[in-house]
């Protein structure tokens, strides 16, 4: 009887070199993908306990996957096996790899059952989940998220970002952090204590205001009030210890309308440093009285020349105040709490970026226009991954940061910005 | 007679569910940031106060680490910490500007007290701790590789510990909830508003233990409760009720334990292969949770498919051989759903030959640890698999050595214990709560229990 290892029929001669022909050819037309990684690593694990030689391969997924991502899975995977000597056959092999393409609730996890006769062997590989595209997808203005600052669970929440051309701060209970601008994104340069100050609230809140020079900062947290002076040489400023910070415990209302540029429209709220909200007191006064609030922005009036304010209350209701007197927006069912406004070069000119909700695990902005007293959503949301717990308008206008906590007790400072169709 | 007033009870709490369905406005506006005050009312079927996992200690006292909502250890009381000689030293960093709800200040000689109290009651797997500066010290015979997810449970949880504190029985921690009374049966807590982590949103918690599923569902229909644990067997029909439950990924693993020690490696073996796991998931745990024959859920490995749990009266029968085995005692720890299952086993067992008599857990839950077979929920910490399985080992009496690098040591690791048979897996079940229409943003600790600490009421002011 004929030893088919040793020599091969003239047919199988021809299917071998066209499959060696095919594997030359493969690297160069096998553009890297997500599974080429995993796919030679679990192949070359299965050669190693096989050796060359036939197998019949069977693949099952078990994860989240998508159906139509399996056909080329099992591609690449048998593409690999060749690299190896291993060939696939049909049933008739002995020997049985069964390969399951597994997850668990943080990576993935692919299994390689071995069958050789009566006796099996597991081979198996892991490897973190693709991450998932953010970006907003329906028509209209495309909102765009870039994560800029990652904080550890052991430094508490952030309260607050600002984001300059060359540095950035964030905010924590008890301390300021200065970012500079490298290749590889925002990194620490250096933290400044703002004194004892212990968590009063669940849900802590904090601003970060920079002059329009950009050389001083004001900072409050509930019941402190910071301000940070650049020195005079801005060579010498670029440094973290160059920035001089005095604090003082203050009460004074908080600047809540930072992105109007006219000062006589500039207004202050008073803070309830015990809980999470506003109290409603303003001044100077608006010339109305407001109930207490969440957020409060400052938009173009569709009639006037004053800006209007716009604030969400804290039964949920989101109020315009138009001359003297509150009114409703309607459109505003699906708003959360913390609102900012946006100045992309497209639509009405402003939009406004809101939360979806307050405590929503899966919490996500999405913009809308007011083009009268009613809101029209002009973007499709988008996932932020955890719970917006503070959206703030840049200086420029032109994005936002969003503060978002994570279910890990992360901290995560997001630059949302919304992109013209 | 009895059976007609329950079918009675269960009609009236049908309607009044429907009724407070009807009733309840739907919401107007939009969802806003947590809002602070209110009372929190619970109802629970056991005591919030046993040991060790009554839900009234976490929310009083905290551990040098916990467990994130994923499973993954962080930083509590302990702000870091690193092992040295191969995992028989660790030093855990205290966090400063922490106070107890007596406002004695916490530190490092506080920790070393609690935990030195705490192994009077519990297996401690070190040798000593002490104190260093605000340090604490853990040096041990053997290594722990597991220690930062140990010192997460509640067997750990740091108290204040004084003569006068101990003899008036007092519960003193740093957590965000003090000890205010228990008055007949309900536990009283106030919000800290002192807490290292913030006051939390609700003035305060009332706990009222020892309440039937029936009238915990009854007085959550009714308004009188907000939040209500559910049994995982009876999930299905509380959702069938209109009930608002939450549910958590399996976070406890049924198991039968074997004991006598002169079953033969053949006979434990033929016992695997008998149970019927999916009678006991279909029918008595109505389709909640996963049928499993590995110690750790899919949701935490991602190989549990490797295990076969594929009931096999003929290979069971086989590996019995014709032996006839001694007569089997089976205990059961628990109530309800875990005594019907333990009847089915025993019926299952008695198909592949051997005798089994069901025994009922005596007072206070006692189980002789004479028993032959134990029939037992098992704590399982989602997280990294590698601390998941240490600390299931720990609890089935192994002792964890070396740490697991990768996915394919820990299938091994778990492949070399279940193939002795000492421990046969059958469901990996989840934990459930209902809650009102007041509770906002109910979430679940990686034990499956509510974080109550960050719920707010939809009603508070």
């Amino acid at each position: 009887m004929m030893d088919k290892r040793t020599n091969p029929p003239k047919r199988q001669r021809l299917h071998l070199v066209c499959m060696t022909l095919a594997l030359l050819a493969a690297p160069c037309a096998r553009a890297a993908g997500p599974w080429d990684q995993p796919t030679a690593q679990l192949a070359a694990k299965i050669a190693e306990i096989l050796g060359a030689g036939q197998v019949q391969l069977v693949l099952t997924n078990r994860s989240s996957i998508a159906p139509s991502e399996i056909a080329p899975i099992r591609h690449l995977i048998e593409q690999d096996l060749h690299t190896h000597g291993v060939g696939i056959s049909g049933s008739e092999s002995a020997n049985l790899v069964r390969i399951t393409l597994s997850e668990n609730s943080r990576e993935r996890i692919w299994v390689a059952e071995i069958v050789e006769g009566n006796q099996a062997q597991v081979a198996m590989i892991h490897f973190e989940r693709e991450p998932i595209s953010a970006k907003s997808t329906e028509t209209g203005l495309i909102l765009e998220k870039k994560r800029l600052w990652t904080s550890k669970p052991q430094d508490g929440p952030i309260l607050a970002a600002l984001e300059t051309s060359d540095q950035a701060f964030v905010l924590e209970l008890d301390q300021i952090v200065f970012l500079n601008r490298t290749p590889a994104g925002w990194q620490e340069q250096n933290r400044w204590n703002l004194g004892q100050v212990r968590a009063q609230s669940r849900d802590p809140r904090g601003l970060i205001i920079a002059a329009p020079d950009g050389n001083s900062l004001t900072i409050v947290t509930p019941g402190r009030q910071c301000t940070a002076n650049r020195a005079a040489s801005p060579e010498l400023a670029k440094a973290a210890d160059e920035w001089k910070i005095s604090c003082q415990e203050s009460d004074d209302p908080w600047p809540v309308t930072t992105n109007v540029a006219a000062a006589s429209s500039k207004l202050n709220a008073f803070y309830n440093a015990s809980r999470n909200y506003f109290t409603g007191v303003l001044t100077p006064n608006p010339g109305a009285d407001l109930p207490p609030f969440y957020s409060l922005i400052a938009i173009p009036h569709p009639t006037d020349d004053r800006p209007a304010l716009l604030l969400t209350g804290l039964n949920g209701t989101v109020q315009m105040m138009d001359g003297d007197s509150l009114k409703p927006v309607a459109g505003t069912r699906d708003w959360g709490s913390d609102i900012a406004s946006l100045h992309p070069n497209c639509g009405f000119g402003t939009q406004i970026l809101t939360s979806a909700s307050g405590e929503a695990e899966n919490d996500s902005l999405r913009a809308f226009e007011m083009p009268s007293q009613e809101a029209v959503a002009v973007s499709a949301p988008l996932d932020m991954g955890g719970t917006i717990t503070s959206l703030s308008t840049s200086p420029d206008g032109a994005s936002a940061l969003a503060i978002i906590r994570k279910s890990t007790m992360e901290y995560e400072v997001d630059r949302v910005t919304a992109l013209c169709p | 007679m009895l059976r007609r007033s329950a079918l009675s009870l269960q009609l009236l709490s049908k309607f009044l569910v429907l009724c407070a369905l009807v009733i309840i406005p739907s919401s107007s506006h939009a969802r806003t940031r947590p809002h602070y005050g209110g009372m929190l009312r619970v109802e629970v079927e056991g005591d919030p106060l046993q040991k060790p996992n009554g839900i009234a200690w976490r929310l009083m006292l905290d551990g040098l680490t916990r467990a994130d909502s994923q499973g993954v250890i962080q930083p509590s009381l302990a702000l870091r910490w690193s092992s040295e000689d191969n995992n028989h030293r660790w030093q855990f960093w205290l966090r400063s500007k922490v106070s107890f709800h007596d406002s004695r200040p916490f530190n490092a000689l506080a920790v070393v007290t609690s935990l030195e109290e705490s192994c009077r009651t519990t297996t401690c797997p070190w040798a000593a701790v002490h104190v260093l500066g605000q340090s604490v010290v853990f040096t041990s015979d053997n290594p722990i590789p597991d220690l930062p997810a140990l010192l997460s449970e509640d067997d750990f949880l740091i108290r204040q510990i004084s003569a006068p504190d101990k003899e008036a029985g007092s519960i003193i921690g740093t957590g965000p909830f003090r000890l205010k009374n228990t008055v007949g049966g309900t536990l009283q807590l106030d919000a800290n508003d002192d807490c290292w982590q913030g006051r939390p949103f609700v003035d305060g918690i009332e706990i009222t233990s020892h309440r039937a599923e029936r009238d915990e569902w009854m007085d959550l229909s009714l308004g009188k409760t907000d939040l209500v644990e559910v049994r995982a067997s009876d999930i299905r029909q509380a959702r069938q009720q209109r009930l608002n439950v939450v549910v958590s990924p399996p976070v406890t693993l049924l198991a039968i334990e074997i004991h006598n020690s002169e079953l033969t490696p053949q006979l434990r073996a033929s016992l695997a292969a008998a149970v019927d796991r999916a009678t006991l998931y279909q029918v008595i745990f109505q389709k909640q949770g996963e049928i499993t024959a590995s110690l750790l859920p899919s949701s935490i490995s991602g190989y549990g498919f490797l295990f076969s749990s594929d009931r096999d009266l003929p290979h069971a029968l086989a590996l019995r051989g014709g032996v006839s085995p001694p007569p089997l005692s089976l205990a059961y720890d628990g109530t309800g759903p875990i005594q019907l299952a333990a009847e089915r086993l025993a019926l299952n067992l008695h198909d592949a030959g051997f005798l089994v008599h069901v025994i009922a857990p005596g007072p206070n839950g006692f189980i002789s640890p004479r028993t032959d077979l134990i029939l037992r929920p098992l704590s399982v910490l989602p997280g990294n698999p590698s601390d998941a399985i240490d600390g299931l080992l720990r609890r089935l009496g192994q002792n964890p050595s070396e740490p697991i690098s990768d996915a394919e040591s820990s299938y091994k690791k778990e492949r070399d214990f279940l193939d002795q048979h000492t421990v046969i897996p059958l469901l990996d079940l989840p934990r459930a709560w209902a809650s009102s229409e007041r509770i906002r943003d109910l979430h679940l600790t990686a034990e499956g229990v509510p974080d109550f600490a960050n719920i707010s009421l939809g009603d508070a002011q």
